[in-house]
């Protein structure tokens, strides 16, 4: 039985119809070619999926697709296009926090959502704002010195 | 001294890419008309397969069903022995979860998924081989019918006399150690598209560690001349060895053959675990004797690995294995044997190491062991016994042809370390030491690295250069190291050069990327591209510059005379002089090691641990690795190698098992199969000694691997140290210290039982 999903998908409107067990992972990826959101797991573990939903860093592939509905997502593709990537871009490479660049676009997500929230976070919060999110190439300590590079731009002043 | 322009430089060219989401990897890729494929995985480990009924899948309009009777080539892959199936058909048998019986292509992965659960199978349950142990039961069932002993591969290394040596030992310890099957968890699960090209031959868009490798062994398992597979890697998310094996991709081509349409199959997190060559699992008995004053007299050693179900790399594993069991140290008798076995477990394959972190987990500890019987400090026990000018390794692919800096590292990470920091409170910390002396390929080793590589580069028409190799990025950035190698070379800003990885139509043979050889393979391959290009644009400029052309130097982006600076032609000015008169300009190179040894680096690894002795809980604090790496091309890359490789090691000693029972897998999925978090992490640090190899390209070593390989037994020692449990069944476990250290037998324990009382329960 299909069900037709309307949402804001990085600030635009669009509508899809849908498969009861389709997820927002299987939306965004087959129906709106937004390959950011990567598979890595489709159950939770990883968080390569991640996207913002209304305002929450979420594993896309937990949420069915027919929940969407009336939601505003933004994947990387939207962010990629936001003045503030530029530093998220500036520190993840200063920093060397990109390698296979699989869990890339939902770790910058995580750290988006971390950081709207709470905008000068101490090491131990930026390590449980990313810990839903496997990185097996990098060991993570260049992911957090990008995020104390992202807030140190933000304020102007190093930590 | 090293007037480096590039080389030395922070650089990422696919960086921003990544972060942007636009990076497309194999299971990002659709092509119009395109289908889905999915596996019919065995169901159990081990059967005779007596029928295959696809009758009522293949009834389902625009379903497409292949069984072993429609492959049309030899069916059989495999990177040393071609003894592993592409489909099991019937008559044949299953050997393990992996095996594959059937392939279905449909509209979307939903409807090949429910043709393949029409597909009816009859199948006979054979007995298991599930252990080592029961391998070598005589009377065992033979996994393969032709190795009734179920021996896959041996090895055997001695040098000096080993009874000799352990009669001069005052201490003899024995011990025997057991490393787990490793799964390698890249973020990317396997995937593939396979399509074809306007004159209908086929292109295999995967993630794959080694394109022409694939490309000739696919294309004759499938039945294709090998100039009508065209494969071209797409960028890896993750490797680590793993993406070295054929899995879905000769699916895949099988596939597009059969139904004539392009098809991409992507694996689950369940399958990726399922189908992929595993690290080894291994035990590993040692007998080691040392003088009272701890010179180390004698190593004699049994190693025995779980091959699982196929030959896949064991036999190359194995003697990596052996080869690096005495490690930095300089033993003078030697026996050291090796077995692998066939059981109906996962297959093994290539992890990030090839066996040596599984032989540095298991002579780091017992060292520990052997220092604490003689009283002597492990730091010292390693200086004591470390190779020098004097002192050289035992094996034959152990010799060196760069110093020795065992000691140096060692000092150098206990100075990054600083002091062991006192515990909190209740808790106790201890601090432990590893070190290595891993190998990279120089291409030395055929069975390795199929030596010899080859590289192109080419100076375009306005002085822009596109280098060519099929070599492959998974992150470790070796695109990044040959923009900057040639851009030294050639004098210009690494901006100006392209490099193309990857694809068996348009890049030279390079070989796998394995073996922590990419930068020092390819980039000699294109050292010598590029000088034989300077020797001949230097020819024309001197004519034009009026200088004698060893007068000429290739710096920021023009030809000068040396003394003279401003007498200089642009690279561009040149290379358009060249274009017109007839000057070929494009250049491949072939290298090839000279020499029949293997590169080494010199690695330490210091760990501090806490410990809660009444849980097992073990918090690491800080991990510091210091690496001899010659020269680091890309010093942000070859950290970030360091780090994350230490991370991989971190898991592994302290998590990670991919238990099978009855060789059925126990960690199907990532729920199961524990990988460090972001919250596992200690303050990690790498420190770069840089001792210029003398035959790398600009003095470079491999790195890609070797910090895998000493943070596992650094961590025991440290666990060792705080609480005087020296765990010998990696990974330690919280439950395993905990039993160790006795806290689970409460009439020991007074606090336990009050604390159980406390919590009401
Ligand atoms: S794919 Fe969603 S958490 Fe892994
Ligand atoms: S960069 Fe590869 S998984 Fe994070």
């Amino acid at each position: 039985m299909a069900v037709i999903v309307s949402l804001i998908v990085n600030g635009q409107p669009r509508t899809a119809e849908v498969g009861p067990t389709d997820t927002l992972l299987d939306l965004l990826r087959d129906r709106f070619d937004l390959t950011g959101a990567k598979r890595g797991c489709e159950k939770g573990d990883c968080g390569a999926c991640t996207v913002i939903m209304d305002g929450q860093a979420v594993c896309s592939c937990l949420v069915p697709a027919p929940q969407a509905e009336g939601a505003r997502i933004l994947t990387i593709e939207g962010f990629a296009e936001t003045e503030e990537m530029a530093a998220y871009e500036r520190a993840f490479l200063a920093a060397g926090a990109v390698q296979c660049g699989y869990c890339t676009p939902g770790m910058v997500l995580s750290v988006k959502a971390l950081l709207d929230f709470t905008p000068r976070p101490t090491r131990r919060q930026i390590e449980e704002g990313i810990s839903g999110n496997l990185c097996r190439c990098t060991g993570y300590r260049q992911i957090v010195e990008a995020v104390e590079l992202i807030t140190d731009d933000a304020e102007g002043v190093p930590r | 001294m090293n007037d480096f322009r590039s080389i030395g430089r922070a650089y990422d060219l696919d960086g921003s890419q990544k972060l942007r989401g636009a990076a497309k990897y194999a299971g990002d890729l659709s092509v119009p008309g395109m289908l889905h494929g999915v596996t019919l995985f065995a169901p159990v480990p081990r059967a005779l397969v007596k029928a295959i009924d696809a009758g009522r899948a293949r009834k389902m309009p625009g379903v497409v069903v292949l069984t072993a009777d429609n492959v049309s080539g030899s069916n059989r892959f495999g990177p040393v022995k071609r003894d592993q199936p592409v489909l099991v058909g019937p008559g044949e048998e299953a050997r393990f979860v992996g095996d594959a019986l059937a392939l279905v292509a449909a509209e979307s992965p939903a409807l090949a998924r429910e043709a393949r659960d029409r597909i009816e199978v009859e199948l006979e349950e054979l007995p298991v081989v599930s252990s080592i142990e029961e391998a070598l039961q005589g009377g065992a069932p033979a996994v393969h019918a032709e190795v009734p002993d179920n021996v896959c591969a041996r090895g055997e290394v001695t040098m000096g006399d080993v009874e000799a040596g352990f009669a001069q030992a005052a201490v003899i310890v024995e011990e025997t150690v057991r490393t787990p099957r490793q799964e390698h968890a890249y973020l990317e699960p396997e995937a593939a598209l396979a399509t074809f090209d306007e004159r209908g031959r086929v292109i295999l868009y995967s993630c794959v560690q080694d394109p022409y490798y694939f490309g000739y062994d696919i294309a004759q398992a499938v039945g294709l001349p090998a100039n009508r597979l065209r494969v071209v890697a797409t960028p890896l998310g993750g490797g680590f060895g793993g993406k070295d094996d054929i899995t879905l991709q000769a699916h895949t081509v099988l596939l597009a053959l059969h139904s004539g349409r392009p098809v991409r199959m992507v694996y689950s997190r369940e399958e990726s675990i399922r189908a992929h060559p595993k690290r080894h699992p291994m035990e590993i008995r040692l007998k080691v004797g040392a003088t009272e004053n701890g010179f180390l007299t004698a190593l004699e050693a049994q190693v025995l690995t779980d091959a699982g179900a196929y030959t896949g790399r064991s036999p190359v594993v194995v003697t990596v294995a052996l080869h690096s069991l005495s490690g930095p140290y300089a033993i003078p008798n030697l026996k050291l044997q090796g077995v692998s076995l066939f059981t109906n477990n996962l297959v093994t394959g290539a992890c990030r190491g090839y066996g040596q972190p599984q032989t540095t987990a298991a002579r780091e500890i017992v060292l520990d062991l052997l220092g604490a019987r003689l009283g002597i400090d492990p730091v010292r026990l390693r200086k004591a016994n470390a190779v020098g000018p004097n002192a050289r390794p035992g094996t034959p692919l152990a010799k060196l042809d760069s110093e020795p800096s065992a000691r140096e590292v060692i000092d150098a990470a206990l100075a990054e370390a600083g002091e062991l920091r006192p515990p909190a409170p209740g808790r106790r910390a201890g601090r432990g030491v590893a070190c290595a002396m891993p190998l990279f390929d120089i291409g030395a080793l055929p069975s390795l690295g199929l030596a010899g590589v080859s590289v192109g580069v080419e100076v375009m028409v306005d002085g822009s250069i596109i280098v060519t190799s099929s070599a492959v990025d998974m992150g470790q950035g070796v695109r990044s190291a040959l923009a900057l190698m040639a851009a030294e070379e050639l004098g210009v800003d690494p901006g100006q050069v392209t490099v193309l990885l990857g694809d068996t139509d348009t890049c030279p043979k390079s070989g796998p990327t394995t073996g922590s050889r990419q930068t020092y393979v390819s980039g000699n391959a294109l050292l010598a591209a590029a000088r034989a290009l300077k020797e001949r644009m230097a020819t024309e400029a001197a004519e034009r510059l009026d200088a004698s052309p060893d007068q000429l130097e290739f710096r920021e982006g023009a030809v000068r005379v040396l003394s003279e600076p401003h007498r200089a032609l642009t690279l561009g000015d040149l290379a358009r002089h060249c274009y017109y008169h007839g000057i070929n300009l494009r250049e491949e190179s072939w290298f090839k090691a000279g020499q029949a040894i293997i590169g080494h680096t010199f690695v330490a690894t210091v760990a501090d641990v806490e410990v809660d002795t009444t849980t097992g809980d073990v918090q690491v604090r800080r991990l510091v690795t210091a690496h001899d790496i010659g020269r680091a091309i890309n010093p942000t890359a070859v950290r970030g190698q360091l780090i994350g490789g230490s991370v991989q090691s971190l898991g592994w000693a302290l998590t990670e098992d991919l238990a099978q029972e009855a060789c059925r897998i126990m960690t199907p999925s990532l729920s199961e199969y524990i990988v460090p978090t972001a919250m596992d992490v200690p303050e990690v640090e790498a420190v770069l000694i840089e001792n210029p190899y003398p035959s790398g390209p600009f003095g470079a070593k491999g790195v890609g691997e070797h910090a895998t390989v000493t943070t596992a037994p650094a961590l025991l020692n440290a666990i060792y140290s705080a609480t005087g449990v020296m765990v010998r069944d990696y990974p330690a476990t919280p439950e395993k210290l905990a039993r160790a250290l006795g806290a689970f037998d409460e009439s020991d324990d007074p606090e336990r039982n009050t604390r159980t009382k406390g919590d009401g329960q």
